[in-house]
């Protein structure tokens, strides 16, 4: 059976599309942030789909590495929430209001 | 031999090594009943309580530390494939990435990390 | 297409080094947590990056690592800039860190991964260095943003720079994504092949990508319109981390830019020249608006840095070597303007925060005030100063490129936005003093604040030493 790139592509781009919904709807900043691993587990759907597809393998080498980059920022975003937390107990975005212009 | 015959062979594996753990338990276990423990609890009858409060910080400090450690491993997977390709450049590269990922633990310790307190 | 060797290593020795460094200040952080061993390590380091980068080049410029990365004067004009501003910044930060509780050892150590990742990312010629460099400056800037962890307003920057440069990222990730599954290959000079050789160029999806790709790196140089991060950032984050987004993380973007306009998606494509206009038109406008309304000093410099981006911007608007030499040019005396203006901030201490600050600094400490009036010279563009040069060689590049129009708007900007700086030239120099007078700076950041100055200066009387360097890839 063979998939099209277009399938591929239209199948990520949802996915995609749902993940930035996510981002931009939510107040919550661990649920932004889940929206934005979305939209990297997304890309990484296209570019494993498209690497099977073309039978090029650099497309899962740059996956892995999304992967590896992904958890990365998700151990530095949750210190981050931990560091807020402990100085703001419950603090969602709409209490980010200290810096404006 | 089909080339899926090895993925049966751990998948029954896998069954039987986890089938006989639950039954093991189930024998060998110290069985002792009380109403709290046979009461359903989170199955949809009778909740006792609703889910609140917070988990300590000290739950999250080895999530973090466990995502990193265990999603860094993913390079370990390609490498493992193609080690006969690769050879003795790849082996010093994987010691390399390892010794820098040790490194790392060896901080999180060093500074208290892996304390449960 | 080789396989790597053990010879490649020795081509991303200055890379190496600043790694080496920064593994053996993480295994000791805990026992040089209050010495200066890390500030000492740091230059240290950033000294044998900067020979270890002329070392390299003294021999041809070669690829490395299968053609992911490439080692040619480009990258080593950037790779010579960052070093540089990872020296002046860990400088810099020996007095903008006191009393802040920040862990100095950590400190140091992200900066000199920040520096590895900005090096990896200016000498990138594929879509997997390219991102995996970007991702290691961010992944750093989010920690040193947030590092003085009891300060609420640090905490608030590092979330808010985190989500959108996160969501910034993500959006980066998938134009190559598409790239990669239109062209078929993720390496710059394979991509504009491929678009050349199958008709890319106006293929909607392509365009799309296209975006999507200079959408991110908008935003990590900070570009109008994505920019609503930087002001924020630079103000929560303590002073020199600040100097180091502006300084180092901007000089890389620009490269990782420059590249990817001039090899990858560049030389026939109108797309792409119309966003980099409207970058370039939008920051300089923008910035140079914005930095008119404000008082504290970190916003002022954030803004100022905004506008600045977008005239570094217009250089690469005519999508020729020559126009990314000029972009060179420019990020090189900006870095070095603009830690020079962060250094002066930092050693006023508390009474530098803010515009009021400055009231009467001439007659108090007249050799601070003479350096902060360079640096304001400079940042404005007037002649002499090496912000004339810089500001000379983009505008001119941009009306070669036939942007007339984007070049008389860069003009009349860089006027509106002189009386900011001008203002602060008259609270120091006719207006008397209403606190007392600051502490004498403390050696290393004098020494910080001398080279940025001397380069400054140097730069606007003998502009040749560096524009015949800059040179395109």
């Amino acid at each position: 059976m063979t998939i099209s790139m277009n399938t591929i592509l239209g199948l990520s781009a949802l996915l995609f599309g749902i993940g930035m919904f996510g981002f931009l709807a939510r107040r919550n900043i661990i649920l932004m942030f889940i929206s934005v691993e979305v939209m990297l587990n997304a890309v990484n759907l296209s570019l494993v789909g498209f690497s099977w597809h073309m039978e090029d393998p650099r497309g899962q080498v740059l996956a892995l590495f999304v992967i590896a980059v992904a958890a990365a920022e998700a151990g530095i975003g949750l210190g981050l929430v931990i560091a807020l937390n402990r100085n703001k107990p419950g603090a969602g975005v709409g209490d980010l209001t200290e810096l404006k212009w | 031999m089909n080339e899926h015959t090895g993925i049966a062979v751990a998948l029954v594996l896998a069954g039987v090594i986890a089938g006989g753990m639950v039954w093991l338990a189930s024998i060998l276990g110290k069985k002792n009943p009380t109403p709290g423990k046979l009461a359903p609890f989170e199955c949809g009858n009778e909740p006792i309580a609703l889910p609140t409060g917070r988990l300590a910080i000290k739950f999250y400090m080895t999530a973090i530390l466990f995502i990193l450690f265990d999603v860094e491993l993913v390079f370990l997977y390609p490498w493992a494939v193609l080690y006969r390709d690769l050879g003795v450049l790849g082996l010093t590269e994987m010691f390399i990435f390892l010794g820098v990922l040790l490194v790392g633990f060896v901080y999180a310790w060093d500074n208290g990390a892996l304390e449960w307190k | 297409m080789n396989g790597a060797t053990v010879a490649d290593l020795g081509l991303v020795l200055p890379e190496l080094i600043l790694t080496g460094m920064a593994l053996v200040l993480i295994l000791v952080a805990r026992r040089i947590q209050s010495t200066s061993v890390p500030v000492v390590a740091t230059v240290l380091a950033a000294a044998a990056a900067v020979a270890a980068s002329w070392w390299v080049l003294s021999k041809e410029p070669q690829s490395a690592f299968g053609g992911l990365i490439t080692v040619d004067g480009y990258a080593q004009f950037f790779k010579v800039l960052v070093a540089a501003a990872l020296a002046l910044v860990a400088l810099l930060s020996v007095k903008g860190l006191e009393g802040s509780g920040a862990p100095r050892s950590e400190y140091h150590v992200l900066l000199l991964l920040a520096s590895v990742g900005m090096m990896l990312t200016v000498s990138a010629v594929d879509m997997v260095t390219f991102y995996l460099g970007l991702e290691l400056i961010t992944l750093c800037s989010y920690i040193l943003v947030g590092i003085t962890v009891d300060r609420p307003s640090s905490n608030e920057a590092a979330i808010k720079y985190f989500l959108l440069a996160s969501f910034a990222s993500a959006l980066m990730l998938f134009g190559i994504s598409i790239t990669y599954g239109l062209t078929g290959t993720t390496s710059f000079s394979g991509v504009a092949a491929s678009i050349a050789e199958r008709g890319l160029a106006d293929d909607p999806l392509q365009l799309a990508a296209l975006a999507l790709i200079a959408a991110g790196l908008a935003f990590k140089i900070g570009a109008v319109p994505f920019h609503s991060w930087v002001p924020d950032a630079y103000q929560g984050a303590s002073t020199p981390v600040a100097a180091f987004l502006a300084s180092g993380s901007k000089a890389a973007g620009l490269a990782a830019l420059g590249r990817v306009v001039v090899i990858a998606f560049g030389p026939d494509s109108p797309a792409l020249s119309i966003i980099l206009v409207g970058l370039a038109a939008l920051s300089v406008a923008v910035g140079s608006v914005l930095v008119l309304a404000q008082t504290d000093m970190k916003r002022l410099l954030a803004y100022s840095s905004i506008a600045h981006v977008g005239y570094a911007v217009m250089g690469l608007t005519a999508g020729t070597d020559a126009g990314a030499s000029a972009t060179m040019t420019y990020a090189f005396f900006y870095v070095f303007m603009t830690l020079g203006a962060f250094g002066v901030v930092i050693g006023l201490g508390a009474r530098g925060a803010t515009l009021d600050g400055y009231q009467g600094l001439a007659s108090q400490r007249p050799g601070v005030a003479g350096v902060m009036l360079l640096f304001l010279l400079a940042l404005t563009g007037i002649p002499l100063t090496s912000g004339f040069v810089a500001k000379f060689v983009v505008i001119s590049s941009a009306v070669g490129a036939g942007y007339v129009v984007l070049a008389v708007l860069a003009v009349v900007c860089s006027v509106v936005s002189a009386f900011v700086y001008m203002r602060i030239a008259v609270l120091m120099y006719m207006r008397e003093p209403e606190s007392p007078t600051p502490a004498r700076f403390p050696v290393t950041l004098s020494v910080a604040i001398a080279i940025a100055a001397i380069v400054t200066l140097v730069g606007g009387v003998l502009p040749r030493l560096i524009t015949d360097w800059a040179v395109a890839p």
